[in-house]
């Protein structure tokens, strides 16, 4: 060592480098070289990846059962890996496949076939039973398919919609419905049942947390799970189970967690919440009643029902047969008795004719004593008929005539039978009754009595109280002794007033000429025509008629002036005879309806200096 | 496709339910205003090319039976005060409800439109020049509706809708 130490010496930088060589054998010895060699192996890439090649099974196994991260680190790759080969080359990827694809779609379909043939098979043994009327019934009375009702009554519960929705706003944020379920607009439906929560608890003044959970309704429930942002209502049908709400506590932590960002910043944009729909659709879940195997207890009712029927039949056969036997056995004496049968029978009918005859005559007598009832006729003789009766009597003809209260009666045409109704064919003199109903209704239809005026007739005495004007007591004291019947007649409590205050009918009067002159009647355009059947135009007819009537007992003269009117299109010649027209024809209808000619006149032709298609009114009373 | 929950606000019977009745078509009955003293309606519009739905709240009229509940005004992002152009009151009411949606929390950010209805009945109005520069002054929109003739009812939501998309406004701040 020493020797070498010297001779190096001299030689200055490369023994050095040949020193630190041998340092390094010395100090590393054999491991050094196996340390360059690993290096060599990293830095080559060949040679590294012939290494990892060895472990990389093993390391993903590891990787794989400890976490799984790999999985997610590998799944972009293999979806890429999977697109790619399938774009390159499908039929590559489609072959692999078919081993797997084929059982699986073979299962699908039979499953699929299973489960129809089991519900057809279930509707078939339903279709006798009571529940499955009950089911169409139901199906009619409510409008909906009759598989939706079945479905309906075979589910144990069934998630319909479910429901998420901003907890501030109310703003629904996604929705998702089964199938069959009905649902109104979610929109409003998501935020009427925010401000059913803000309800019950503004009203029963909640405190802290506490907050609305279920909503419940006949088969309806509505289960409501309230997260930090959102709350999300399941709205189900049938009896839910407790999971579900587990479920929606899931749904609803998992929602927040994705989509935590996107709530707080809610500013009405739901299209993000797409991403979390199926969330909501696996809440969509429900669950099919089991069936009880239950006893065939409607076909033993309908057995039973068939044997008591042939039971029935048996014993009535039985019977008949010991009839046929009795008969057999005494034939003559039976013929005999069917001789005297039938004669007995004649005679049974022969009474129930006269029977039924009396029976006729006796509800015939009744609507001749119902005739006779009534003021003002007399039944004087009366005669059958084919068809019914001939009636002959006296009718006064204030009287009702007995076509319009005599009840209609059966005839009798064959014995037992009564199928038409018998005709009464009336024969009546005019008479002046004195019965007093009639006298009374003859009384007032002749005094016109005043409303404060009280008519009546007591015996023979005609008594008449109130307040009557002097002219109307002459003509009392020339009527009554024309009464038939009537002897006297008792003024002592009728007072006699002053003739009638004209002041009461001016007042009457000045209202009516007010609503004469404000009404009108309009036109259509270019029409002069008057439809008589106008409602307005009849009211007007009838203000004039009363308005002359009170005139007339004011004893006062009416005059009205009709002018027309039209709108300023056309010229003005056409116009002014178009306003003529109508004015004219105006008049023409309250003359036909009973107005004296004389009162109206017609003003002068106006054309459309109002600019209006109506005909005015201006009445004067004098 | 945004979202946006209006309120409709004012005293008893200034017409806010006809003014709603007039613009949709409703699914829910109008029982729900005595039951739950609101009802909820939508009406979906483009303003400025964005679709946008209007959740309509028509709340109950604010009178001695029905307080506004505070709960009900929660996470609105506009409203419409209505005022009966021939009740003085109705003016009274509607300026303590404009305060009170200023006050929300970011109740600033809240754009109001307000309704001066029964427009048909304009010769009966009662409002004086003060109180519509009041109401002008407050820098809300003013326009004068009537659902009776259809006069302004649209101008009324599209206005609102228009200032929403403007602002894109929410009021983030919750109440309770």
């Amino acid at each position: 060592m020493y020797s070498e130490n010297n001779t190096s010496a001299p030689l200055a930088p490369e023994p050095q480098a040949h020193d630190m060589q041998r340092l390094r054998d010395l100090l590393l010895g054999k491991d050094y070289e196996s340390l360059l060699e690993l290096r060599r192996q990293i830095n080559t890439p060949e040679l590294h990846s012939e290494q990892i090649a060895r472990v990389v099974s093993e390391a993903l196994q590891l990787r794989a059962s400890q976490d799984e991260t790999l999985s997610e680190v590998l799944s972009p790759t293999i979806e890429n890996a999977l697109s790619r080969s399938i774009e390159s080359d499908p039929q590559r990827l489609a072959n692999a496949l078919y081993p797997v694809m084929g059982p699986a779609i073979r299962q699908s379909i039979q499953e699929a076939l299973a489960q129809t043939f089991d519900t057809f098979n279930q509707l078939l043994e339903q279709s006798l039973s009571p529940k499955f009327l009950g089911w169409r019934f139901d199906a009619w009375r409510t409008g909906r398919s009759y598989s939706e009702v079945v479905l309906l009554n075979t589910l144990e519960y069934q998630v319909e919609q479910v429901f998420l929705i901003h907890s501030d706003t109310g703003l629904l944020l996604r929705h998702a419905e089964a199938p069959q379920a009905i649902s109104k607009d979610p929109d409003m439906v998501s935020g009427m049942l925010t401000a059913i929560q803000d309800f019950i608890a503004d009203s029963f003044s909640i405190q802290g947390d506490a907050s609305l959970k279920r909503l419940r309704l006949g088969e309806l429930s509505v289960l409501i799970e309230r997260g930090p942002r959102a709350v999300l209502a399941a709205v189900v049908r049938g009896n839910p189970p407790g999971d579900l709400v587990e479920l929606l506590t899931e749904t609803q932590e998992s929602i927040h967690q994705q989509m935590a960002h996107t709530l707080v910043n809610y500013e009405g944009d739901s299209e993000p919440f797409v991403r979390i729909h199926h969330l909501l659709e696996d809440c969509l879940v429900s669950q099919r009643q089991q069936r009880v195997k239950t006893k065939p207890w409607f076909a033993g009712l309908l057995l039973l029902t068939l044997l008591s029927l042939v039971a029935y039949w048996g014993y009535q056969h039985h019977r008949a047969g010991q009839d046929e036997l009795a008969l057999g056995q005494s034939e003559q004496q039976a013929a005999a008795q069917s001789l005297q049968d039938e004669l007995e029978q004649k005679k049974k009918l022969q009474q129930l004719a006269a029977q039924a005859e009396r029976e006729q005559e006796q509800v015939f007598r009744e609507r001749i004593k119902q005739i006779n009832a009534e003021p003002g006729v007399v039944v004087v003789n009366t005669d059958k008929t084919e068809t019914g009766y001939r009636i002959e009597g006296l009718l006064d003809p204030l009287a009702r005539h007995p076509d319009t209260f005599v009840e209609r009666m059966p005839l009798l045409t064959r014995v037992g039978v009564r199928d038409v109704d018998a005709t009464f064919d009336y024969s009546f003199q005019p008479y002046v009754s004195a019965e007093p109903a009639m006298v009374m209704k003859r009384a007032h239809l002749v005094l016109q009595p005043a409303k404060n005026t009280v008519l009546n007739l007591r015996d023979s005495v005609f008594v008449v109280s109130g307040v009557a004007e002097q002219g109307w007591r002459n003509k009392l004291e020339n009527y009554w002794r024309n009464m038939p019947g009537v002897t006297t007649l008792d003024v002592s409590r009728l007072k006699v007033a002053e003739p009638t205050p004209v002041r009461e009918h001016t007042a009457a009067i000045n209202r009516l000429v007010d609503t004469i002159n404000r009404a009108k009647y309009l036109f259509g355009a270019g029409r002069t025509d008057v439809d008589e059947t106008s409602p307005r135009l009849n009211q007007q007819l009838r203000h004039i008629k009363e308005l002359l009537r009170l005139a007339q007992v004011n004893e006062q003269a009416v005059r009205i002036i009709l002018t027309g009117n039209t709108d300023q299109s056309g010229s003005a010649r056409i116009n002014e005879q178009v306003s003529a027209d109508r004015a004219v024809n105006v008049r023409d209808f309250l003359i036909g309806r009973g107005v004296p000619a004389a009162i109206i006149s017609l003003g002068k032709k106006r054309g459309s200096e109002v600019n209006e298609r109506s005909v005015t009114y201006w009445v004067r009373v004098y | 496709m945004i979202q946006k929950k209006i309120c409709m606000l004012g005293s008893f019977s200034v017409g806010k339910t006809s003014l709603v009745k007039q613009y949709v078509e409703s699914v829910f009955s109008d029982k729900y205003h005595t039951t739950l003293g609101v009802k909820v309606d939508k009406k979906q519009l483009t303003v400025q090319g964005q679709a946008m739905t209007l959740m309509l709240w028509d709340i109950a009229g604010d009178d001695d039976f029905f307080k506004v509940r505070p709960t009900h005004l929660r996470g609105m992002a506009g409203t419409i005060i209505v005022i009966d152009g021939t009740r003085r009151y109705t003016f009274d009411v509607a300026m303590s409800l404009y305060k009170m949606v200023k006050a929300l929390p970011d109740g600033h950010n809240i754009p109001v439109v307000f309704a001066l209805n029964k427009a048909d009945m304009k010769s009966q109005w009662v409002l004086s020049e003060e109180m519509l520069l009041v109401l002008k002054e407050t820098g809300s929109a003013v326009i004068e509706s009537s659902a009776k003739d259809d006069l302004g009812v649209d101008e009324l939501f599209s206005t609102l809708a228009g200032k929403l998309v403007l602002t894109g406004n929410i009021s983030k701040g919750a109440i309770g």
